[in-house]
């Protein structure tokens, strides 16, 4: 206990900083996040004070610019993990190297040219300022905008600011203003709709139907005509998330098949559903049911969202692959007699805020209802559509299903009773 | 880009960088002869620019009309500082003196934040957007006062250190403090008087400067090592030496904001900077100092 940088301490120095030492050793297990992250910026700063320490205390040299060696650091680690996804406990390795090499080159032109004092203070600005205006322009690493790190955990995020929304006690927060308790309701109406596909996606059909039923009424509770004028972006938005997993709030249709043909799901993989058309006639004979048509997806199979035509001819459901977007799939009879799936978006660009829904069929099959709502460059538009059943084109389109006379004759009543297309 | 484009991108540089040198003038003078090195400078100018502003938009004094004035306000000022809080320190080690200066930064800096906020404000004069046209040359009228002003200005300076008999006692203070002292001459005296000229210098190229560009409290820091760049390319202790290197500062942004981008221009100054340091550290116009 005689090394050098001990000299001069009192043993009651000593045991204060052992002391000091012991706490900070055990306070990972004692403190929460918040008083750990600040304990850590403590200790980041203390270290980078003992850097410059070298320089001054040591070596008597001023170095005002010692930002530039935490800037390159930093940047050489950013960018081997963001762009060779190489971790910054390796990443240290490179910068620790490549930080000496600068402050190498730019010690050796100072003290060989015999830069010193004031000159040399102000060569180490000078250098930190050129590199800083420098990374700002530089392409190859973000210029301004900077590196950020790439966030894996979205789901947890979503859960955290779920929790802080709920958190909002509507009843009590008299004091807030109307339109600010819209934007509330909006946000919270999105975040149970994500909790509804996630819980669905993870099997809880109970827990996503309370999340959905919790979105659709926050949804309803938030008054368009106090909204701010920039939150009616946001309330169409968020109408758009909600009804993507609306079907989580509803009971799947006791009969799944229609005229001898059924639908049936089968897990395969983790997380993967398989959807089958089959034959039901061969199923009392014992023989196993002869299959028409199949598909499979990882995303979540809407079973509530089974529709067969009166006919027979034709059957859609929902299927949503992301939170915020879900895709309709037809089952149709082709001219030949046989079966097949298809696949309807919402929209053909931008695959992450919209959902297709099924409003009917015409009596003898030939005609599909659908709605499709995406978002597309930044607003939401909606399209009420009537499909040729044979080729899935559109025949007729109108923004508003009062224009249409299919929609008026043939809507079910289901989908009157529960769309928010029609909000 | 045509040819005149670059002509007259290359001329209001060089109005804007005699400015720049009448400023990195005053820290010259003042780092010449008292040895400290003045890291508030630029937050003085941003003083002397917000006593412009105010006095125009209270009063509708024209900025030129002012300059004398509020250069004379900053003289007080420079001397007050160097008389009151700098003297002190002349002894102490450089590095307490730089401490003392920077605190004195970051207390203007703040003071002017608190006083006036963090929003841009400017001077419209009537002849804000008048310029004159010799055939593919076109001048900002305010370019041309300003730079005008600054070379009347460091001329009269000149004349004062080279013809006037306390210019030369400054001087011989700076050439050998020890000397200067056997020789009776009043050496904090006359450090409060080469503080309070380079304050007025400061002071006069900031109330110029509200002509050419808006005025932040957040300028103070930049215009700081702007003048340090100068001074030190130009060479420390020469007085043509600053105005030589506040012109080619001028030149190079003006230039690199034409064929880069304005907001890395400051780069091509501080890569001049670096160059001199390492090449040429007594600057441009400077002496050997052994």
């Amino acid at each position: 206990m005689n090394a050098a940088w001990l000299e001069g301490l009192s043993p009651r120095h000593m045991i204060f900083l052992g002391a000091a030492l012991a706490a900070l050793l055990i306070a990972p297990w004692l403190v929460n996040d918040y008083l750990l992250t600040v304990l850590i910026v403590i200790l980041y700063f203390a270290y980078t004070g003992q850097a410059w320490n070298i320089m001054m205390g040591f070596a008597g040299q001023l170095s005002l610019g010692h930002a530039i060696y935490a800037g390159i650091g930093g940047y050489v680690a950013a960018i081997l993990f963001t762009r060779y996804g190489v971790g910054p406990w390796l990443g240290f390795l490179v910068a620790i190297p490549v930080c000496a090499a600068c402050g190498a080159v730019i010690g050796f032109l100072a003290f060989r040219f015999g830069v010193s004092g004031v000159y040399f203070a102000i060569l180490t600005i000078a250098f930190a300022e050129f590199a800083r205006i420098g990374f700002d322009h530089l392409d190859f690493v973000n210029a301004s905008a900077g590196l950020f790190l790439p966030v894996k955990q979205y789901a947890h995020n979503d859960l955290w600011r779920l929790r802080a929304l709920e958190s909002i006690d509507f009843a009590a927060a008299s004091a807030l203003p109307a339109w600010l308790a819209g934007r509330v309701r909006l946000r919270l109406a999105e975040a149970q709709a994500w909790k509804a596909f996630d819980e669905a996606r993870q099997g809880h059909d109970a827990a996503a139907s309370r999340a959905e039923s919790a979105a659709v009424r926050e949804l309803a509770l938030c008054d368009r005509g106090t909204l701010a004028p920039e939150d009616l972006d946001l309330y169409e938005e968020s109408a758009v998330r909600v009804a993507a997993s609306r079907w989580a709030a509803e009971t799947p249709p006791k009969e799944t098949g229609k005229r001898g043909v059924a639908l049936t799901f089968t897990p395969r993989a983790p997380g993967e559903t398989c959807v089958r058309a089959v034959e039901q006639t061969g199923a009392r004979t014992g023989a196993a049911p002869r299959t028409l048509a199949e598909r499979c997806t990882f995303g979540v199979v809407w079973r509530s969202a089974l529709r067969w035509a009166p006919s027979g001819s034709a059957a859609t459901l929902a299927v949503q692959p992301l939170p915020a977007w879900t895709e309709l799939w037809t089952l149709r009879r082709g001219e030949d007699g046989g079966w097949s799936f298809d696949t309807l978006t919402a929209a053909t660009t931008e695959p992450e805020v919209g959902y297709v829904e099924s409003a009917g069929f015409s009596p003898d099959g030939n005609h599909l209802l659908v709605v499709r709502e995406a978002r597309v460059g930044g607003h939401v538009t909606r399209r009420f559509q009537v499909l040729a059943s044979a080729g899935l084109s559109v025949e007729k389109w109108a923004g508003s299903a009062d224009r249409l006379l299919a929609f008026k004759r043939w809507s079910s009543p289901a989908w009157r009773a529960a769309t928010l297309a029609l909000r | 880009v045509p040819f005149d484009v670059y002509l007259n991108v290359a001329v209001a540089g060089v109005l804007t960088g005699l400015v720049y040198g009448l400023m990195a003038l005053g820290l010259s003078v003042i780092f010449g002869v008292v040895r400290v090195v003045n890291f508030a400078h630029g937050e003085m100018m941003s003083m002397a620019m917000y006593i412009a502003v105010v006095l125009f938009s209270t009063l509708h004094l024209d900025p030129l009309v002012m300059l004398v004035p509020i250069a004379a306000v900053m003289f007080v000022f420079g001397y007050a500082l160097q008389a009151g809080l700098i003297n002190p320190f002349i002894t102490r080690p450089e590095h307490s003196q730089f401490l003392l200066v920077v605190a004195l930064a970051i207390i203007i800096v703040n003071a002017l934040l608190i006083i006036f906020g963090p929003d841009a404000q400017t001077v419209q004069t009537s002849y804000a957007y008048d310029s004159f046209a010799w055939g593919p040359l076109i001048v900002d009228a305010t370019k041309l006062y300003a730079g005008a002003a600054a070379i009347v200005v460091a001329a009269g300076l000149f004349a004062f250190f080279r013809l006037s008999l306390i210019g030369k006692a400054i001087r011989a203070c700076a050439d050998n403090y020890t000397g200067a002292l056997v020789v009776g001459l009043n050496v904090n005296r006359l450090y409060a008087l080469t503080f309070g000229i380079g304050a007025a210098c400061v002071g006069a190229a900031g109330t110029m400067m509200t002509l050419i560009t808006d005025v932040t409290p957040a300028l103070g820091p930049g215009y700081t090592l702007l003048a340090f760049v100068i001074v030190i390319t130009g060479g420390l202790g020469s007085m043509p030496g600053a105005l030589l290197g506040g012109v080619l500062i001028g030149l190079t942004e003006a230039m690199a904001g034409l064929l880069f981008t304005p907001s890395a221009k400051s780069m091509f100054s501080f890569a001049i900077l670096v160059l001199v340091l390492l090449l040429r550290p007594q600057g441009l116009l400077g002496r050997r100092v052994a």
